[in-house]
Order: structure tokens, then sequence, then C-alpha cells
């Protein structure tokens, strides 16, 4: 059994097969061996902890990705940006936790979770035009008409303009 | 005719690298299909549909998005620190980061860095249906010269052609104030050549009609890459004791298709282009026999010579006198520079078709100079090399000698 404390100081315990999951607490507890100690996280709330934790055990005993397999492992991240049904339903939350839960899968080091997180916003930025990406992001057009003009035929690097 | 096409000292290596050729031709993909024809398909897209693909592609994101929950607003999005933008930014198709690059400035600024380029790369890994970004272009300009296709970068009128060769979409009248009509190819031939004449299909698409002003790009490009072609419409001819087909250059096409259509003899015309090997195996046999009275000769053992080359004779006298070598050999003590002689007319070489030269002795030093027919090969590893029974790949090496054909239209 593992203890974790959340920034808002509320205590959490987990099975080891669940929380090592994370590759962050994976390496502190085989740097620490077995302890009592419990293990702060200041940068996780208690609401994020226990979303990340429900898809943790949801997906324990999958093989996590090791340093071996890093490189297929990688190219089939790349290939695919579908997400299995259970991880849209689990994702389907509102924007402050979905980007909690980004934000604490890559500090915790969780990057399935990650995947899923990126994924997921990536998807609501697709098929939209500028304006809409505008609006998406709740941004206003800084381009004059004629730099707007501009742009549209200068598509190279920044630094080659 | 055309004063003997010249091209530097032969190596063992390709004439032409591949990559030139790939430059040469409009698209990376296209190569094969574009060969000789107006009407390419570009990586399985035909120009049609190249004209929508962003409204294609778009289309089919928001397909996929149809039945879930609309959202309205991620603004939360850009607090996030960088590395996690691009990590979300990765899984975007390259359309919808080329959308991103014109939101805003610091947007702009945020994709079109060139510490960004993993980003695009990234996104074109992960689409793979996307035509890849050639090597020569920088990915925000490839995305936008594909998705950008319907529109004119000069004036945006709707619905132009994108010309890959050139990169750039423009419309009639602005190609004409931004590229001039180019000439027909000086001195290949006394009459310019129409239009619809054979001479452009044998260049890149927009090659044929147009450079830019002031571009660099004229036929002394495709003579640079001098390129060998055989004609698919001429019977197999009995010639210098083979069954085959004479070699041509890319100008000897354009003469031998004038030719034939002035005697109604071809009614269409059809190319195979030579692969690079079988390439420079054609221009070693096509220049001259090493000659003693050819100011071609040079010392091996001193740079003398190197830049006043000089005959047989003069350069034994050297190498005997200053560097006293009793027993000349050639290759060690003198070396012949082919292709120096520029002024030698290129000798006219065929390529056996029946029975097809195709294998070359793997037992002869570089793979030796000659193409055989399959049974003198076997003649020729008894004879030289005391090889009863050659093995392939081990005695024997297969060469492919057509790259690809050109359609006739």
């Amino acid at each position: 059994m593992v203890l974790l404390v959340t920034s808002d100081n509320e205590q959490f315990t987990t099975e080891k097969d669940i929380v090592e999951r994370s590759v962050l607490i994976k390496n502190m507890l085989e740097d620490v061996g077995e302890s009592d100690q419990p293990i702060p996280l200041p940068n996780v709330s208690s609401s994020v902890l226990k979303k990340v934790l429900e898809y943790c055990e949801h997906h324990r005993g999958e093989p996590l990705p090791t340093a071996d397999s890093e490189q297929s492992q990688d190219e089939t991240r790349k290939r695919t940006t579908d997400i299995s049904e259970w991880d849209q339903k689990f994702i389907t939350v509102d924007q402050e936790m979905l980007f909690e839960i980004i934000l604490a899968a890559n500090y915790l080091d969780i990057k399935s979770l990650l995947d899923v997180g990126c994924k997921t916003v990536a998807n609501m930025i697709k098929g939209k035009t500028p304006e809409e990406i505008r609006k998406l992001f709740n941004i206003v057009n800084d381009f004059t008409p004629e730099e707007e003009a501009q742009i549209k035929k200068e598509n190279e690097w920044a630094e080659d303009r | 005719m055309w004063g003997g096409t010249q091209y530097n000292a032969p190596t063992t290596d390709t004439p032409f690298g591949c990559n030139e050729l790939v430059d040469l031709l409009p698209f990376v993909d296209a190569d094969v299909e574009d060969f000789g024809t107006s009407k390419a398909s570009i990586g399985g897209y035909t120009r049609e549909t190249w004209r929508s693909l962003s409204i294609l592609t778009m289309r089919k994101q928001r397909r996929q998005r149809a039945g879930q929950k609309m959202v309205r607003n991620i603004s939360e999005c850009l607090d996030l620190p960088l590395d996690l933008i691009f990590e979300i930014f990765g899984y975007l198709h390259p359309l919808d980061i080329f959308h991103i690059s014109q939101t805003t400035k610091s947007l702009r600024n945020v994709v079109l860095v060139r510490s960004a380029q993993s980003l695009w790369k990234t996104a074109y890994k992960r689409h793979r249906d996307v035509p890849r970004c050639p090597p020569s272009m920088s990915e925000p300009a490839w995305t936008a010269l594909i998705f950008s296709a319907m529109l004119c970068e000069e004036c945006g009128q709707y619905r132009v052609l994108t010309d890959f060769a050139l990169r750039t979409s423009l419309c009639d009248s602005c190609m004409d104030s931004c590229y001039m009509l180019r000439n027909p190819p000086a001195n290949a031939s006394p009459a310019p050549y129409p239009k619809d004449h054979v001479v452009w299909e044998l260049l890149p698409y927009s090659c044929r009609w147009r450079v830019k002003r002031d571009s660099p790009w004229v036929t002394s490009d495709v003579d640079t890459l001098d390129p060998r072609l055989l004609c698919v419409k001429c019977p197999v001819a009995h010639y210098r004791r083979l069954n085959g087909r004479k070699v041509f250059t890319w100008r000897e096409c354009v003469i031998h298709a004038m030719e034939m259509e002035l005697h109604e003899d071809h009614d269409t015309h059809s190319w195979h282009l030579l692969t690079p090997d079988t390439t420079a195996i054609i221009k070693l046999h096509e220049t001259k026999y090493p000659s003693t009275t050819d100011k071609a000769w040079s010392c091996n053992h001193c740079t003398i010579h190197v830049s006043d080359l000089v005959t047989r004779k003069a350069t034994l006298h050297h190498v005997k006198s200053v560097h006293s070598v009793g027993l000349v050999r050639d290759k060690i003590d003198l070396l012949y520079q082919r292709g120096s002689t520029q002024d030698t007319p290129r000798r006219p070489v065929c390529l056996s078709v029946d029975p097809p030269a195709e294998c070359r002795c793997a037992r002869c030093p570089n793979l030796g100079f000659r193409l055989f027919i399959r049974e003198r090969l076997g003649q020729h590893l008894l004879d030289k090399h005391g090889i009863e029974n050659p093995v392939d790949d081990k005695d024997i090496v297969k060469v492919t000698h057509i790259l690809k054909t050109s359609t006739p239209e």
C-alpha cells in the first residue's frame, strides 16, 4: 500500500501496482524502498488525483512503456489519434479539470494519460478555420488587413523571412 | 549536329544522382507518373483533388467530430507550459497548424519558429495520408502550398492550379506577369517548336511552358543531367552486330521526334528513360577509346600536366626523364583523362534488346564496363576468370535498364 498526500492535504491510500503507472512515483518508490512515509504531491489537488487514480486503476496491469519499446511505442502513438471508448468517457470532463489532468499526467509522468488528454484537446481544435480557432482560444485577431494578406504568402520560418 | 554532348569525366558513380532527378521532376512521388504527361496524378491525387485538398480535409475532420459535443471555449489551453502546447499541437493535422499560424501574431510566432520544426514533422508523421514535405522545402511552406492550392498567391483568384515544379499557385494572368514563356531550347534544332511539341513532354510540366523571370532554370539544366533514352516506337534493329535500340540524348530525342513526324512514321511518341546505372555504362561507351595522339594524357606522379594535358608521347617522355621510370605503365604512371577532349563527337551506342544485354561481370574490377548477354557472360567468366558454373549475384550482376517510360498522349 502506498500513501499519497495531495496539495490540499488529503490522504489517498492505493495499491502499489496502480500508482506505479506514474513513472515519477514508481521511481520514487524504487529509490526510497518500502516505507510508511506518505508521498507528497504538491502539484496535484485531491479532485484531480481522484480522477488520475481512477484512470490508473482501470489500466492497471497493462504493460508500461519501457525504454526498449519506446521507439515502437512512440511510433504507434504517433500514428493513432483514436481514443478508446473508456478513455473517452473518462476524459469527458469540464475544461478546468481536463487541463488539470493534463498537467498532473505530465507531472506524474503518466504517458498514456497525457496522450489521452492531449488528443482530446487536439480533437477540439481539428478541422476548424482560423476564425473558429480564435473563438475557441478566446483570442483576438491582431493582424491588420495588409498583414493578413501578407501572411498568406509568407509561410517560411520566422528566421528566414 | 549538336556539337558533341560534353560531360565531365565519368566515374563509377551515377552520372546524375537520383536526388537531382527528383529535383528536376515536379514532385517526389510524381516522377513516374509525371514523366511525359501533363495529366499527372500526384501522390495518388489528381490535379482536380489537389485544388480542393483543404476543403476535403476539413470536411473529413468535421465529419469525424459530428455528434460530439461542441466545445465553445478552451482558452486555458494557452496557459499550459509551451512543451505541453506543443504536445497537443503535435496531434493536429498539418492543415490545423497552418490555420493556427493565421490566428494571431503570438501564435504565429509559436508555430513558425525554426525550433517548431519538430512539431510540423510530428504532425506529418502522424498523418501519413498527407503528401510528405520534400526535403528542399520547409514544412510550413509546403503545407501552405498544398492546402491553399485553390487560391492564386498574387491576386487571390479562386480555383487555380498548383504548379509543383514552380512551387506556386498562380492564376493564368499572374503566371504571365510573374513568369515568362520560355523560348525553345537554343541550338537544339534550327526550327522552333510548336507549343504542343513532344520536346516539352521531356521536361517537367512548368519548365515546358514557363520560366521565372531571371530564373536560372534553362534547358542547360537538363543538359547537365544529360539523361539517356530509348525510343519505344522504333523497331528493334540490327546495328553493330547487335539487335537493339539506339540510345538517344534528350536533344536527339527531340530531333528524332521531329523527323518521325516529318516522315509520318510514329503516330505517337513514347520514351524509355534509362536508369542511372545503365546511363553510366552507356556514357563510358560513348567516349572515344584512349588515343595516343589525343591531348588528354597526364603524368600520375606530379601535377605538371593536369591543367595542360599533352599527348601520350610527351607524357611518356616526361615520366621517363623526370621521374626516371623504366617501364611505364598505364594508369600507374600515365593517366588518360576521359572526356577532356571536348571536340570528340559522342559515339552512338546501341543497347542490345533481343537478346537482352542485362548482365555485368561481378568478377571484373568495378563490374567492368561491359553489358553482357547472359550466354556471352558465361563464356567471358570461363575465359577470363576460369569460372565454369557462374552463380547469380556472386559472378553475375543483373542490371535494370529502364527507369520509367513516358506514356504516349
